[in-house]
């Protein structure tokens, strides 16, 4: 992972979170938010990975540093309807000439097919091309790929996608089972009491944290302080597509 | 309004088209990309018929004397100085395809004429021409517009100054002015003030000047020996010269000045941050979007600020919204390409903290 422009990649764990865009400040000082806005970003490497939310990018810049992926950059579209004119812009911004790989990573939420979808129709709105599926690459100059988490499966025989859940859920997915069982049954308790929780994921997430050194710790900070086990076998495709990603040769021949 | 223009085989660009053009055009773009020289691009479209039209700009950047060859008044116009090819600009105005064509022509036989001519430093001498002498260096400029409009004239290469003459010419050509990065002529924005208090428009310079001097009240182009002078009322007891008051408020007074009199022409600024500070930006952009539209304007500025374009993009709001674009001009495979945003692509991309220099 290289230093952007903005400094929103230097950060190391255990700093506060600077926000990438003009600034809705997000756990950070004011001083933060207006250095963000004095150092717009640019696009200095040729991979981009882009993704839905302050979290994520928290996430997965942690992901691409481990992996010392120093050709891609990690950036943050804020949420799915800002996502076609945000693909549109960055196609203006310098250093797009240079990008040979564009990856775009959202949440499945309810229904990975409908995630996927609506990737596909911004992208196809932006003029570049649309892969079929997730985690593959399509076209070139740049080539694209979709990531989907926390993991779809493909429905057998059919092109349809299955699968729901959050980026919570893909954390709570990488560490041992047995380490939920503990907060399971607290929700369970809380639900029994109160009924259905809104954001479960949210919830068993924070309460699996408060179980751990990590007690207290809001998801971005928990991140950055190592709280996932980003060895699991859960990441393997992420980190397989992302490597890949990152290996695309360059004009020169070089790995990007 | 011009709605686009391109430049072909003028200084330090072979070819470029700028497809959309609005009444509020900011260009951005690093050193030595050619911003500058596209401002002079459009001023040349506007002021070929001045036959300071090619020296002017070493005033403009602050070079007082120059000799008279055609390397130094010809040559610094086209690409690597090489005057074999023509300079062509191209535009479409209001609907109208309108082309100038510039070409070196070394041997060029003067019709009788009159003409004008300019020294370096000098302003502009009308003199008569007797039309008799021999072949002198020239550059033959030849305008044609799809309306039917043809002007053709020679700026010619004389032992002791610049000399225009002219074949044919039409009337009613629009006004240009350009701003370089420092203050322009005071002299000169006084005669303008006078012609907007003449016409009784001078008031609507107020508002907008409060953006950076709060306590104006008022404005008067005041005589002081041979000149003629800016002077404002800030609530001391007696008018100040301009001049003493801050960069800022004398550079946008020149800017406001001068789109007050350019009705249906142009008015290009050379790094229009300059003198401003942020806190006014966003309301000197709101005055400029009001007074362009006002007085039927287009304004075309360079920046190297992103604090600035983004102050361009929230001042020019509302109603104005759509009269803001940008362009980037970037190097690309050897050449400057233009990239153009619409509204919607600059106002995401600041959203999103992209760069757009």
């Amino acid at each position: 992972m290289t230093v952007d422009d903005s400094g929103t990649n230097t950060r190391q764990a255990g700093d506060s979170y600077r926000p990438e865009g003009t600034g809705t400040l997000v756990g950070a000082g004011a001083v933060e938010a207006s250095v963000a806005r004095r150092r717009p970003r640019k696009l200095e490497q040729p991979v981009q990975f882009i993704v839905e939310g302050a979290d994520a990018w928290e996430f997965w810049t942690g992901l691409a540093r481990r992996l010392e992926l120093s050709a891609m950059q990690v950036h943050d579209f804020r949420g799915i309807a800002e996502l076609r004119q945000y693909l549109r812009t960055v196609q203006h911004t310098p250093g797009w000439e240079g990008v040979r790989t564009l990856v775009i990573g959202r949440d499945c939420e309810q229904d990975a097919q409908a995630a996927l979808q609506s990737v596909q129709s911004h992208l196809s709105a932006a003029n570049l091309p649309v892969p079929l599926a997730p985690f593959s690459f399509e076209g070139s100059g740049p080539r694209v790929a979709i990531l989907l988490w926390p993991a779809p499966v493909k429905l057998a025989g059919s092109n349809v996608w299955m699968g729901t859940g959050t980026l919570e859920d893909l954390c709570l997915s990488c560490i041992p089972q047995d380490d939920l069982v503990c907060a399971d049954r607290f929700l369970q308790c809380v639900e029994g009491q109160r009924g259905p929780l809104k954001r479960r994921h949210k919830a068993r997430l924070q309460a699996y944290l408060a179980g751990t050194d990590h007690a207290g710790l809001q998801f971005r900070d928990a991140t950055a302080a190592g709280a996932w086990d980003l060895d699991s076998g859960v990441m393997d495709p992420f980190i397989a597509l992302l490597n890949s990603a990152s290996a695309y040769p360059t004009a020169t021949g070089s790995a990007a | 309004m011009i709605e686009s223009f391109k430049i072909s085989n003028f200084k330090c660009f072979r070819e470029l088209e700028l497809p959309r053009l609005t009444r509020l055009t900011v260009i951005g773009g690093r050193n030595g990309v050619g911003k500058t020289a596209l401002l002079e691009a459009l001023f040349m479209f506007f002021d070929r018929l001045n036959p300071n039209v090619t020296i002017g700009q070493y005033a403009r950047r602050g070079v007082p004397a120059v000799p008279l060859t055609t390397d130094s008044v010809f040559a610094p116009i086209f690409p690597y100085f090489d005057m074999s090819a023509p300079v062509r600009l191209s535009a479409r105005i209001s609907g109208v395809a309108e082309d100038l064509l510039a070409s070196y022509n070394p041997a060029f036989r003067p019709a009788s004429v009159v003409g004008q001519e300019t020294q370096p430093g000098n302003g502009v001498v009308v003199v008569p021409t007797s039309g008799t002498s021999g072949p002198v260096a020239s550059l033959d400029l030849s305008y044609t517009s799809s309306a039917g409009r043809q002007d053709d004239a020679h700026l010619l290469l004389q032992p002791k100054a610049v000399a225009l003459a002219v074949d044919r010419v039409m009337a009613d050509m629009p006004r240009a002015v350009i701003v370089g990065t420092g203050s322009p002529d005071p002299n000169l924005v006084s005669q303008r003030y006078g012609e907007m208090d003449v016409s009784g428009t001078h008031d609507r310079l107020i508002e907008p000047l409060r953006a950076v001097e709060p306590r104006l009240k008022g404005l008067s182009s005041v005589q002081v020996g041979n000149a003629s002078l800016m002077h404002a009322d800030v609530g001391m007891g007696r008018k100040l010269p301009v001049a003493f008051l801050s960069e800022g408020f004398s550079r946008l007074l020149s800017i406001l000045v001068f789109i007050g009199t350019c009705r249906g022409g142009l008015v290009l600024v050379d790094e229009i941050e300059n003198g401003v500070h942020h806190s006014a930006a966003r309301s000197v952009w709101g005055g400029l979007a009001a007074a362009v539209r006002e007085f039927d304007c287009q304004l075309v500025v360079t920046t190297h600020s992103y604090a600035c374009i983004e102050s361009a993009a929230e001042g020019v709001a509302g109603e104005f919204a759509e009269d803001l674009s940008y362009v980037r001009l970037e190097r690309r495979e050897g050449a400057i390409i233009a990239n153009t945003y619409d509204r919607e692509t600059l106002d995401a991309a600041i959203a999103h903290g992209l760069e757009v220099r």
